[in-house]
């Protein structure tokens, strides 16, 4: 049983960093594991069809972004009707040390449309091209410059000391 | 946005991605799997029987029924589009087939809460309804707001001071101080199921009692609950239970006698785990009560503040485990549930699935479901309280604290 062994160490070894991208995407630690472990199910049925054993890693974000891209696509008519509710927040913020700003940003992410939060994680913590994002969500390279554009303007709109340096720039490590 | 601030961006991306806890999946994973490979074979043998023509009645007998909740033995993938399983609490479990989808019978507002910029939120939602916003109240209520069960008070305390505050749900906009020097941090304020109590503690004397939800008049327990955190009454307030200081589970009559400890708690604990805040008691008519609660993973810590989210059941009599996230590999999570009266409450906030709220009977059994509205995706549903009566068809309490 080879690939088992094979894929065990596979995810022995590259959970956390799976579960680092998971846990922006979702905000919450078991959501992101729920991911990360759907994500490494689909990895170890499709392990013997991996040509190279060094592609898993690919292949479970490439799963694990479209398995969040699918799930946006059947909620999505459903988030559209909303009733004049307020946005939830986390509440306490005083954005004035790191633990504050990551709790911004924290809420700051999930308050962006989970397109638009997967497409500034591709590109501004894994440091995927455009062309990379565009391939590992399924969409065209002109859909992550928009998302991206879009994703940026409301990250400045909802936690402006993400965006201001003149006010956070001792806040951030 | 500048360069500069993609930097700060990343900075503050690696900072919080830093948050998340180790996990091994590796088990869960290859159990997934398994499942995953099941339900393919599962799925393109409905499928061929739909093909060939009368398997129809199978083919709906065996895939999901869309925005539904099946109940069926055993636990079932989160990303998998087969089936979400409810593993019930009780010695039936999981037993009955899944009946038709519908509304929630039965089913009074559900209660729910959430911190926006500069308050709390409290919605309330009956299901096939829209949400309604109740009221704004103080930012700190988000950790101690409490409904009745009767559905037309919310409690709340502020500090400083432990102000516990009282108001109407009923449109009066009755609003009073009932009393000061309450615990609104460790030990929030629940509801007796008569609507006419709160349990508390009072700050000067460090005892825990009860408040006359009518008067403010505090009465300690005979046998206080010393130490006592996140306490919950059962839904038939039979009894009381609470997270002791050393972390465990005790259970008492609701004068506070025969304390004793709930197993589960070592079990928990052998896995490096804790339980962090109880959500809610069902009744004790079967000679034990079911909780519902919320266990950290391991290495978690708990924090200090009550959590809405629950992940497990344990039974008070030997602290078996009638539902837990690690069931089924991790598969199923109920993120938000609670026992009101006889029956089980469940918000199935699954990854990849709409939001469903359930109802399980006494038995096990499925008794409807509804679709949570997506606008009350990230709101907390209070568990242990509003509506309990009106679920679980027992006669509204008529004591209900008068009007200044």
């Amino acid at each position: 049983m080879r690939h088992i062994e094979e894929f065990t160490a596979f995810a022995r070894n590259r959970t956390q960093a799976l579960l680092r991208s998971a846990y922006l995407l979702t905000g919450d630690q078991h959501l992101a594991e729920d991911l990360v472990q759907a994500s490494l199910a689909r990895t170890y049925l499709a392990w013997r069809r991996l040509a190279d054993p060094a592609n898993a890693e690919a292949y479970t974000r490439r799963v694990m972004y479209r398995l969040q891209v699918s799930s946006w696509r059947r909620r999505r008519v459903r988030e559209a009707v909303t009733a004049d509710l307020p946005e939830p927040r986390h509440p306490g913020t005083d954005p004035t040390d790191a633990a504050d700003l990551r709790i911004a940003l924290r809420a700051a992410l999930l308050r962006l449309p989970p397109r638009q939060r997967a497409v500034l994680v591709l590109r501004f913590f894994e440091d995927h091209t455009e062309a990379e994002a565009a391939d590992l969500l399924d969409v065209s390279i002109g859909t992550v410059k928009s998302q991206a554009a879009r994703g940026l303007a409301r990250l400045r709109a909802i936690a402006p000391e993400l965006a201001d340096p003149s006010t956070q720039e001792g806040s951030l490590r | 946005m500048t360069a500069p601030v993609s930097q700060r961006l990343r900075a503050a991306m690696e900072d919080l991605a830093a948050e998340v806890a180790p996990a091994d999946l590796n088990e869960r994973a290859m159990r997934t799997a398994r499942r995953l490979r099941r339900w393919r074979r599962t799925a393109s043998v409905v499928a061929g029987l739909a093909v060939l023509g009368g398997g129809g009645a199978v083919a709906a007998s065996l895939l999901p029924v869309p925005g539904g909740v099946p109940a069926a033995s055993g636990t079932g993938p989160s990303a998998c589009p087969a089936v979400a399983v409810y593993a019930a609490p009780g010695p039936s479990a999981g037993t009955a087939p899944r009946e038709a989808t519908g509304p929630v019978p039965g089913t009074g507002p559900l209660f729910y809460l959430a911190a926006t910029r500069s308050s709390t939120a409290l919605v309330s939602w009956t299901p096939g309804q829209k949400p309604v916003l109740l009221r704004n109240l103080p930012i700190e209520a988000l950790m101690n707001a409490n409904v009745s069960p009767d559905g037309r008070w919310v409690s709340w305390v502020t500090s400083p001071g432990g102000t516990l505050h009282l108001a109407a749900l009923d449109g009066t906009g009755t609003d009073r101080v009932l009393r000061t020097g309450v615990d609104g941090r460790l030990l929030e304020p629940v509801w007796s199921r008569d609507s006419g109590r709160l349990l508390v503690r009072d700050e000067s004397s460090q005892r825990v009692g009860t408040v006359d939800a009518g008067t403010g008049t505090f009465t300690p327990l005979p046998t206080d609950l010393v130490g006592a955190r996140h306490a919950v009454w059962a839904a038939d307030g039979s009894a009381i239970a609470f997270i002791a200081p050393d972390g465990g589970i005790v259970v008492a009559r609701p004068d506070g006698s025969g304390q004793r400890q709930v197993p589960a708690v070592a079990a928990f604990l052998g896995q490096g785990r804790k339980v962090a805040s109880l959500q809610s008691m069902s009744g004790t008519g079967a000679g034990f009560a079911s909780l519902d609660v919320f266990v950290t993973a391991p290495g978690q810590d708990p924090g200090g503040c009550r959590s809405l989210l629950s992940n497990a059941t344990v039974r008070t009599s030997d602290g078996r485990q009638g539902l837990d996230e690690t069931q089924g590999g991790g598969q199923y999570r109920a993120y938000q549930a609670g026992f009101r009266g006889g029956q089980f409450l469940h918000v199935d906030r699954d990854l990849g699935r709409p939001h469903i709220v359930g109802l399980i009977g006494a038995n096990g059994e499925f008794l409807g479901d509804a679709d949570e509205p997506p606008e009350l995706a990230d709101y907390l549903l209070l568990c242990n309280g509003g509506g309990v009566g009106e679920a679980a068809g027992t006669p509204m309490a008529t004591d209900v604290p008068p009007t200044d």
